[in-house]
């Protein structure tokens, strides 16, 4: 049996730990409303623009466009890999890790070669351990995303996937299912597949619509910006799951910690009864020995 | 009737309101807006883009974008925009400087001529919307 002084020392540091764990679930709570209203701020662009791009390729004949270039056999593949800057968020990363080592294996047996953008240190991390190629490590800002980060990656992947040096572009990411799902997603970034026509419904074809430059030249510079807000999304997604999954984490800890301290309070009384019982006995022993 | 107007950048909607009149910086040159307009889809330059509602101006320095105009509508997508009240002169000042450097450092043929180009195009506009109206604000 411990002794008095010890529990009531587990005692002590399991309720600090409780302290940290609160703290640290409240602030992942507040930076994951942040991100939602980044996201929610983003989406107008994001739409938009998805809308535009749309209506274009509807009109024009877009195989040509070398951002939707379909390549026969696919020989190199580019990851963008999400992951976050630091731990303590349960499964988070290591799901994602799960992921990409499912890929790496699949790529080794398509001969197939992989090279990586790492948005977080878990993930660079990881693929300096499975000695991997990395292009561009951008960790530090998980987070946080902001639309410098975006141009970076952006400018990394449209003219090497435009100069054939990438068959494909793809994400690894945590999909913000729910606050208490994420779920580890592939997705493809480039190229771009076309979104299916679809016929305008209210008639609205007819009115003659006025392009400037011209169509094909609005929608090369349009491709692009449309990567990048893709690339914003997906990096948004993704930090507002690490806080979402940091947050459960934190609770279940926290939680845990109470538990611990109920029960260790049980055997710390328990304890201090068991020693007032023995004094009580060592009394009525010695009174008795007087007599 | 009115022109809607709405200027999005990726990070959040700017403007969303409706307005009489909008000059902006179309590709072919500077454009203007009124209420039944045709449908028209352009890019943006790097430039001046102004509304009036009533007898108010205001102006924006807009860098690279596009604009769908319909008869009631004008949405106007871009990277960054900025009210002339909202420009800081040093920061506009230093970056200009910095562009011009960097500048004469490249040559013609470099690749990033074109960028540090329109860095400093950026720079003299938003020193120039400065000058014009942001004094009296």
């Amino acid at each position: 049996m411990p002794t008095l002084a010890v529990i009531r020392k587990r005692i002590k540091t399991v309720t600090n730990t409780a302290k940290i764990t609160k703290a640290m679930k409240m602030i992942a709570a507040v930076k994951l409303r942040k991100m939602q209203q980044q996201a929610v701020n983003a989406r107008a662009y994001s739409r938009k623009i998805e809308e535009m791009v749309h209506e274009i390729t509807a009109q024009i004949d877009t195989t040509l466009h070398p951002l939707m270039r379909r390549p026969e056999k696919i020989k190199k593949s580019l990851i963008i890999l999400a992951t976050s800057d630091r731990g303590l968020c349960g499964g988070y990363n290591s799901n994602i890790i799960r992921l990409v080592s499912q890929e790496i294996l699949e790529s080794k047996k398509e001969n197939r070669e992989l090279e990586f953008i790492t948005t977080g240190r878990k993930g660079r991390d990881f693929l300096r351990r499975v000695n991997l190629p990395i292009k561009l490590d951008l960790s530090g800002s998980s987070g946080s995303p902001d639309y410098s980060n975006v141009m970076d990656i952006a400018n990394a992947i449209i003219k090497d996937f435009s100069d054939a040096n990438y068959d494909e572009v793809k994400f690894i990411y945590n999909r913000f299912v729910s606050i208490l799902t994420q779920k580890a997603t592939m997705e493809q970034l480039l190229p771009i597949t076309r979104t299916e026509v679809s016929e305008h419904a209210d008639g609205s074809e007819d009115i003659k619509v006025i392009y400037e430059p011209s169509l094909g030249e609005i929608l090369s510079s349009l491709l692009p910006r449309m990567i990048e807000s893709r690339i914003y999304h997906t990096l948004l997604e993704s930090a507002a799951s690490e806080h979402a999954a940091r947050m459960t984490a934190m609770d279940s800890s926290t939680n845990n910690a109470k538990e611990m301290t109920d029960h260790l309070t049980l055997v710390m009384n328990r304890a201090r009864q068991s020693t007032i019982t023995k004094e009580l006995m060592d009394i009525v022993n010695g009174a008795e020995a007087m007599r | 009737m009115p022109l809607k107007l709405t200027i999005i950048t990726p990070e959040k909607i700017i403007v969303d309101k409706d307005v009489d009149e909008v000059v902006a910086p179309g590709w072919l040159g500077e454009f203007g807006v009124l209420p039944g307009h045709a449908r028209f889809i352009t890019l943006l330059n790097i430039g001046e883009l102004i509304y009036k509602t009533g007898g108010e101006e205001e102006h924006l320095a807009v860098n690279w974008g596009f604009a769908e105009i319909n008869q009631t509508r004008m949405t106007v997508l871009v990277e960054t925009a900025e009210f002339d009240h909202d420009i800081d002169f040093k920061r506009a000042l230093a970056a200009k400087q910095r562009a011009e450097e960097e500048i004469k450092k490249t040559s013609m043929i470099d690749a990033q001529y074109e960028a540090l180009e329109a860095a400093l195009k950026r720079a003299l506009l938003r020193l120039d919307l400065y000058q014009k109206y942001g004094k009296q604000k």
